[in-house]
């Protein structure tokens, strides 16, 4: 990742690597993208696996009898990364309330700001992009590690990493246009989760109060 | 679904491009350069040196792959298996449909799409990095009009575009193969449908898998032999995601090059068919079929062809002609109506089951096999395995069904039913030897019991945690008798606690009355100890003519180890020997003499047991102990509970069987009552009324002199 440098000069060169043009002569530049153009395609079988590895943990919530959560393996790693994503999840807001954007205009938004830049660049609005992309790497990384455990204890923790891989999927597409497709697909396939795992815990919500219910009327019989 | 790569050809390549073994999990991959004016150079088609495949490109080889990945994914075998759907199918039908939708639902991840990614990740890795740097400068840009590297980029997009239709697919056909609103958690039987067939399928997959690979040709059908056992597997993921557990079977027992080649192989061989959305529609609307008729009867004989086709069952029609054969012995049975339906249930299940078991390959049924022994031992299976059930003997059922010997009924239960289906009581006959251990536990309690004084149930409790942990037993025990111990104690142990708390209670028992007999110097009779047992519910699960025939072996087996402690046996009460009477009547008089040798501190011992009023008075009537019969108990005192007569104390000692103190009791007792031995003369004259309060009024004259 380039460091954060008030620089104009490296501001800019930071900026080429999020707009992929081009840079025959820059040899720095080459040997990053040897390194980070390698890793964009490996991201995408990571993001494949974590799209599979939240859909395994929404049909093991929906078939799974109990929810009980305290025994299970890597529990406080799950919470530790949960409030880390959330925490970023909040900056991640504040920075986008700066732009204007909201969950709706967020992409229109982005795309706005990356061309003002480009052809105007200025510090403060560099160091707002890049920002943004650096909260949305590290929220990525949160999303990966977390997939990998057994979220389906979480059911809350888990919507949320869909609903938060949503806006994730739609933005990355902004910054690396080769991969637009693939992450609009992404955003639509996590929406679909989103929208599955939403009812399910409106189901199993409606489910746990009937319960309760019950169990006050038989003690009020006792 | 079929397609074939192209193969490299140096002699056509215009630019560099990367190429790869196609041999899954190879990790040979080169950057192919043209031929200097297309003719000139080495290596025209290159091949894998470790292989000696030639060599595709990696970005054509990439698409083969997730073409690969669809067809395990989606293909036509990723159905919910016949014989479980055939099961939910009888034994829940009415959440057929949501477990086919669910089933098809856990499909993908079940039959391990994660695994896609790890292998996409390595390859997608080795890609990148074999591009030389301006090729990788030149796949950066979009607008670059030097054509040379155009194939590149054409490549890097074609994966990102692989990616991006394999996750499209994936959406896509979620939404065809099952309406994710038709989802409905499985009740907790279908549940248990699915644990007992996963069990099930994971050994015969455990079976499958010990035969070596290489024992499957190229051959076709053998190859589809292989698709079988990798469809099996898949099937074991889908299903323990069904019951929320991980698929793990699929994702830690094959690698992704493993299944994903194998299917790459299969597809080539044209044993794949996509799995599309109409093919799930006539499963579905014959679901609702079966639901609508099935209903009403699940004894329904229907022609259906699944059921036609089973494998390893080698007889035509086999469920239609079972269930013929259990509606024959459902009428023989007597018993309520509520017992004749949980026959009824009780044995389809058992039928489909054993069906299943079959065709998942657990074992063969020959074409000679014998129907009725079938049917038979399914009966058979539901009435010593479920309660509340009408007893049936096994011979009742050989007659019915004119099977010539009730062996085979029972050989066929233990052999393919007793496992899954187990008495629901210990069967103590059917196990060779359990005499022998219950002759050994006997004088194991024995030798605990008679020196120490403890409490029969603490005794049974300590041996049950002793068998459970095999330790501290008799040494007399062998292996076999241990296990036998085990099973008892591990599977029933109701019935082992019970059994050895009446052992423990008859040996007891044996002890005490032992003991007074041997003290008043009678003997001992069977019989009435195990009535006395018996009464109090202690009978060793038996009848009492069984049982008295147990205590009997008991007492001699324990008799020839301890002869000294035990008395003589009383033999069978036939005409030419005792009858019970008598030996009441013994007992009785044998308890009259230790009570007059004894009480008073051996008082009536100075008079040899003649009548102290008689010595006084200087009579010489013979009321020596020979005449037991004269000699009476006099009780001066006010208290008066008992006669003392032969009778009166057998029955006081009957009474008191469980009492070690009997004797000591019974003489202070006698000595608190004020009781004294006199002649039944005397005893009359004590107890003639009139004469006691008239004395005065009559005169001897009047009485015995005649006018």
């Amino acid at each position: 990742m380039v460091k954060h440098n008030n620089d104009l000069g490296c501001l800019y060169n930071s900026l080429k690597d999020l707009s992929f043009s081009e840079y025959d002569e820059d040899s720095e530049f080459l040997e990053w993208y040897s390194i980070e153009g390698s890793n964009r395609i490996s991201e995408l079988s990571r993001q494949l696996r974590s799209y599979l590895n939240y859909k395994n943990a929404i049909i093991r919530y929906r078939f799974t009898g109990s929810q009980k959560a305290n025994n299970i393996l890597n529990n406080d790693s799950i919470l530790k990364r949960g409030s880390e994503l959330f925490s970023e999840y909040s900056r991640y807001t504040v920075l986008l309330n700066k732009i204007g954007a909201d969950e709706v205009s967020i992409v229109k938004q982005i795309l706005i700001l990356k061309n003002k830049v480009q052809i105007q660049p200025n510090a403060l609005e560099i160091n707002l992009l890049k920002e943004i992309k650096r909260i949305d790497g590290n929220m990525w990384e949160n999303l990966h590690i977390l997939s990998e455990f057994e979220l389906h204890y979480h059911p809350q923790l888990l919507h949320m990493a869909i609903k938060v891989a949503c806006i994730l999927s739609s933005v990355e597409g902004v910054f690396f246009s080769l991969f637009t497709d693939f992450y609009s697909e992404l955003k639509n396939s996590y929406l679909q989760l989103e929208k599955e795992l939403s009812e399910l815990l409106c189901l199993k919500e409606d489910k746990h109060f009937e319960t309760e219910k019950n169990i006050k009327r038989m003690n009020i019989l006792e | 679904m079929t397609k074939r790569e192209v193969l490299v050809s140096r002699k056509n390549v215009v630019e560099d491009r990367i190429a790869i073994c196609p041999q899954y999990g190879c990790t040979h991959l080169e950057r192919v350069k043209p031929l200097k004016f297309g003719v000139l150079g080495f290596r025209k088609y290159p091949k894998c040196s470790k292989h000696k495949t030639f060599l595709i490109f990696v970005d054509e080889f990439i698409g083969g792959f997730f073409v690969a990945v669809k067809a395990c994914l989606f293909d036509i075998s990723s159905l919910p298996p016949l014989n479980l759907k055939y099961l939910i199918k009888t034994r829940a039908p009415e959440e057929l449909m949501a477990f086919i939708n669910g089933w098809m639902y856990c499909n993908p991840i079940g039959s391990g799409a994660q695994i896609v990614s790890q292998y996409m990740e390595g390859l997608s890795r080795a890609y990148m990095k074999l591009l030389s740097r301006k090729q990788r400068k030149a796949l950066k840009n979009e607008n670059n009009s030097r054509k040379r590297y155009e194939m590149l980029r054409l490549g890097l997009k074609k994966i990102v575009d692989d990616y991006t239709t394999f996750l499209q697919e994936l959406r896509e056909k979620s939404e065809i193969l099952y309406g994710p609103k038709n989802i409905c958690p499985l009740s907790d039987n279908v549940q248990k449908i699915l644990k007992t067939w996963l069990k099930q399928h994971l050994n015969t997959i455990k079976g499958a898998i010990n035969i070596k690979r290489n024992e499957f040709d190229v051959q076709d059908d053998s190859l589809q032999l292989l698709k079988e056992e990798y469809d099996k597997i898949l099937h074991a993921g889908t299903c323990a995601l069904l019951f929320g557990k991980k698929p793990s079977i699929v994702l830690k027992s094959i690698s992704a090059f493993e299944l994903f080649s194998a299917y790459h192989e299969f597809l080539n061989a044209g044993l794949c068919k996509e799995l599309k959305g109409e093919d799930l529609n006539p499963i579905l609307e014959n679901s609702q079929d079966f639901l609508n008729i099935n209903r009403e009867d699940p004894l329904n004989i229907q022609n259906d062809e699944e059921i036609i086709n089973l494998k390893n069952i080698n007889i035509t029609n086999f469920r239609q002609e079972v269930i013929y054969l259990l509606k024959t012995l459902f009428t023989f049975i007597n018993g309520s109506q509520r017992q004749k339906n949980i026959i009824r249930s009780k044995s389809i299940e058992i039928l489909d089951d054993f069906i299943s078991r079959a065709n998942s390959g657990e074992f063969y049924i020959p074409k000679d096999a014998n129907l009725k022994v079938i049917a038979s031992a399914i009966i058979y299976t539901v009435i010593v395995s479920h309660k509340n059930t009408p007893k049936i003997s096994v011979i009742q059922l050989a007659k019915v069904m004119n099977i010539k010997n009730w062996i085979l009924i029972t050989n066929y239960y233990r052999k393919y039913f007793d496992r899954l289906y187990p008495r629901k009581e210990f069967r103590f006959a059917s196990y060779k030897g359990f005499l022998e251990i219950r002759n050994i536990i006997s004088l194991y309690f024995f030798e605990i019991l008679r020196n120490n004084e403890i409490e029969i149930s603490d005794l049974v409790s300590n041996f049950l945690l002793n068998v459970q942990q095999k330790i501290k037993l008799p040494i007399d025990l062998t292996y076999k008798h241990n296990e036998i111990l085990y099973e008892m104690a591990t599977q029933y142990e109701d019935t082992f606690f019970k059994y050895f708390n009446d052992l423990g209670e008859l040996i007891k028992h044996l002890i005490i009355s032992s003991n007074i007999h041997k003290r008043i110097g009678a003997k001992l009779m069977i019989t009435p100890i195990s009535d006395f047992l018996n009464e109090k519910g202690f009978n060793l699960f038996q009848t009492r003519l069984s049982y008295i025939s147990s205590v009997t072996d008991i007492f001699d087996f324990l008799k020839t180890k301890y002869p000294k402690i035990f008395p003589i046996r009383f033999r069978n009460f036939s005409k030419n020997r005792f009858t019970q009477e008598e030996y009441k009547k013994i007992v009785g008089n044998k308890l009259k003499i230790y009570a007059l040798r004894n009480i008073y501190n051996g008082f009536y011992l100075k008079y040899n047991c003649r009548c102290p009023q008689c010595v006084e008075e200087g009579f010489e009537i013979n009321t020596s102990i020979s005449r037991l019969s004269a000699i009476d108990v006099h009780h001066q005192g006010d208290l008066h509970e008992n006669y003392y007569n032969a009778i009166a104390l057998y029955n006081l000692f009957s009474k008191d069987r469980s009492n070690p103190y009997f004797l000591e009791d019974l003489i202070l007792k006698m000595e608190s009552e004020k009781v004294i031995v006199v002649c039944k003369n005397h005893h009359t004259g004590f107890s003639f009324k009139y004469l006691k309060y008239f004395q005065y009024l009559i005169s001897w004259d009047n009485i015995y002199c005649c006018k």
